[in-house]
Parts: structure tokens; C-alpha cells; sequence
């Protein structure tokens, strides 16, 4: 039944929640110093619903920047989501289109990372796009909370487990089922590899700089293994 | 202040689902992408996992990498830890032990930068 894969999703993304929490006490904290109220907190989480570009926009405007740099700069921070919604394009076809039109809304790096993983056990696009539904609510309503509480709060939260850790361990305990062959070997390498030599790109650059590097690896690796495989080889059928 | 919040709001919300939104929408469609960017595809989970994962990993604070730095080697551990069991509370659990007991017998702050 499609509630028990919303279900599922929901619970998968359970500890990835708890790592976004001190993110979005973060975020909290930061649009109160930045002088902005309940209302436009909110505003900031429920419309736009992205940690990163939110505390790149909030930074930016507190330090009087203008709406088009503030705006232009969140912007190019989120536009690593297309490379997600086309990742998990083809796992959908076939839902509603109302159906994708709104659970779109709730695509995050998180949510991403755990439908794209889950998503070849799931046998049916019906499935996973509940899968995914149920992973985003609840990594929505774990946002809204912690933006408020962070406003609310603020600075008296006690920071004994180092939480934000989670997030890219996260990311990491879900590489290995992601990387299924040779040229999936090179496209993590690489990506991650260019990735942190581009971490001090503005705009957080150096995230999708290092996935297209890592793609575009694992797309030439494949090309030549399949070029060495042609012709009648011991090699042909592997990786 | 505020005028200047609500424009901003405004623009990056529309723009964002509009990036979440197109892939999405057009989901029926993807079948029509030339052949190389449908190959392209497959590598979009490992290259953008790793790509998420390990920055934070090994420059925790932004600086060169240092292969002492206790979220680093927690970073390490965890790795083993996920080929290992491919479980993501395993992982978690791992790499967070890992950097609360390296940190207290490593210098380095183990407070990495929210990816």
C-alpha cells in the first residue's frame, strides 16, 4: 500500500531529521540576529524550504545587501536540485502530474538522497513518489519547527553532540549503495575529490562543480571500458 | 528591511520551485533526452552523494585537509563503517562516537560547518 511506502519513507528519514535540527536552529538564530520576526522566518522557510540559500540570503540582507545579489546568490546555491528532480525524473514516470507538480516542493538534498537509494526496491513510481512524499514531510515539518525555535531560543541551545556532523554522514552511509559500478567508483572519486578542492567557491559553488566533474568522469569511464570491451576480450561483461 | 525580505522571499521561492519543480513535471518526458545526458543520469547519486559527503569530512573547518583532525578520522571510520554495513543509524552512530572520543584526545573542533 502506497501509506505503508509513505510510511517507510518517514521513518528513513528519521535520523536524517535529527542531523537537520541544529541546521535549522542555525537558520533560526541567524534571521533573528538579522532583525526578521516569526512572520518573515517562516516566510524565508516555508517558501523557499532550503537551509543553505536561506542563510546565504538572511546573511546577505543583514549585511545590506541588494535583493537581486541576495536572491541571485540563494538561487545559484539551489540550483543543484535540478540535477536531483532529473536523477529522480525516471523513477516517477507515470504518477499524476498534480501528483509531481506538488510533492516537487518538498525536494531537498535529504530527500533526494534517501528516494534515490530506496528507490530500486521499490517496484512501482506510485511507491516511490510516496516514499518520497513521506521522507519530505516530515524533514518539512522538522524545518519549520527548528527555524522557529531557533528564533524563539536562540543562542541558550547547548551544542554537546556535535549533530551537524550527521548530515554528511548521512550523505555518506547512503554513497555505497549508490555506487553500483567502475565508472560509479570514479563519478564518487571525482566528485567528492573536486568537490572539496572547490570549497571555497562563493555560493557554494563547489558542490555541483564537484557532482559534474564526478558525472562527467563517470559518463568517460564508461565510454572507454565499453571502447576496451568491443572486441573479443576477457575483460568483456565486467564492471 | 522588511520590503527588501519579502522581495527576496518572494524570488527565491518562486525560483526554487520552478529548479525543483521542471525535471518533476516533465518526468514523462525524460525518455526524449539525448542519449548522453540519459546516461549521464545514472552517475548523478555517486557523484552528488560524495560530493555532499566528503567536503565537510575532511576540511571540517574550511581549512587544508588534515588527515589528524578528529572529524576527519571519524569521517574514516564511519566510511569503513557504511561499505561495511550499509546502514545509515550504524553510520551515524559511528562517525559521531568517533569524533566525541577523538576530540577528546585530538586537537580540532569536531563542530563541522551544516552541509
Amino acid at each position: 500500500m502506497l501509506r505503508d511506502d509513505a510510511r517507510t519513507g518517514v521513518v528513513s528519514i528519521l535520523p536524517v531529521a535529527v542531523g537537520v535540527i541544529p541546521f535549522g536552529l542555525v537558520f533560526g538564530i541567524a534571521a533573528g540576529d538579522a532583525g526578521l520576526d516569526v512572520v518573515t522566518t517562516e516566510a524565508f522557510s516555508i517558501m523557499i524550504f532550503a537551509g543553505a540559500a536561506q542563510l546565504a540570503a538572511v546573511d546577505l540582507l543583514a549585511r545590506d545587501a541588494a535583493v537581486w545579489v541576495a536572491a541571485t546568490t540563494a538561487l545559484v546555491i539551489n540550483l543543484r536540485m535540478l540535477m536531483y528532480g532529473a536523477s529522480l525524473a525516471p523513477y516517477i514516470r507515470g504518477t499524476p502530474g498534480w501528483a509531481r507538480a506538488t510533492s516537487a516542493y518538498l525536494l531537498t538534498d535529504q530527500t533526494y538522497a534517501v528516494t534515490v537509494v530506496a528507490a530500486d526496491d521499490l517496484d512501482d513510481p506510485h511507491r516511490r513518489l510516496a516514499y518520497f512524499t513521506g521522507a519530505g514531510v516530515t524533514l518539512w515539518v522538522t524545518w519549520q519547527t527548528c527555524s522557529v525555535v531557533g528564533l524563539l531560543v536562540g543562542a541558550a541551545i547547548p551544542d554537546t553532540l556535535p549533530l551537524p556532523l550527521v548530515i554528511p554522514l548521512v550523505f555518506l552511509a547512503l554513497l555505497p549503495p549508490a555506487v553500483r559500478d567502475r565508472p560509479g567508483v570514479v563519478a564518487a572519486v571525482v566528485g567528492g575529490a573536486v568537490a572539496t578542492l572547490a570549497l571555497d567557491l562563493p555560493a557554494n559553488a563547489g558542490m555541483p562543480l564537484g557532482a559534474l566533474a564526478g558525472i562527467a568522469a563517470g559518463v568517460v569511464t564508461e565510454r572507454r571500458t565499453q571502447a576496451g570491451n568491443a572486441g573479443p576480450s576477457p575483460l568483456r561483461g565486467e564492471a | 528591511m522588511t520590503s527588501r525580505v519579502w522581495a527576496t522571499v518572494l524570488i527565491v521561492g518562486v525560483g526554487t520551485y520552478v529548479i525543483r519543480a521542471v525535471f518533476f513535471v516533465f518526468a514523462d518526458r525524460t525518455d526524449r533526452l539525448p542519449e548522453t545526458l540519459q546516461r549521464a543520469l545514472r552517475y548523478i547519486p555517486a557523484a552528488a552523494l560524495s560530493a555532499l559527503a566528503i567536503p565537510p569530512l575532511l576540511r571540517p573547518d574550511g581549512d587544508g585537509i588534515d588527515p589528524l583532525h578528529p572529524v576527519t578520522l571519524a569521517g574514516v571510520i564511519a566510511a569503513v563503517v557504511a561499505f561495511r554495513t550499509r546502514s545509515v543509524p550504524w553510520t551515524i552512530v559511528a562517525g559521531l562516537a568517533g569524533a566525541v572520543v577523538l576530540d577528546a584526545v585530538l586537537p580540532g573542533s569536531i563542530n563541522a560547518r551544516p552541509g
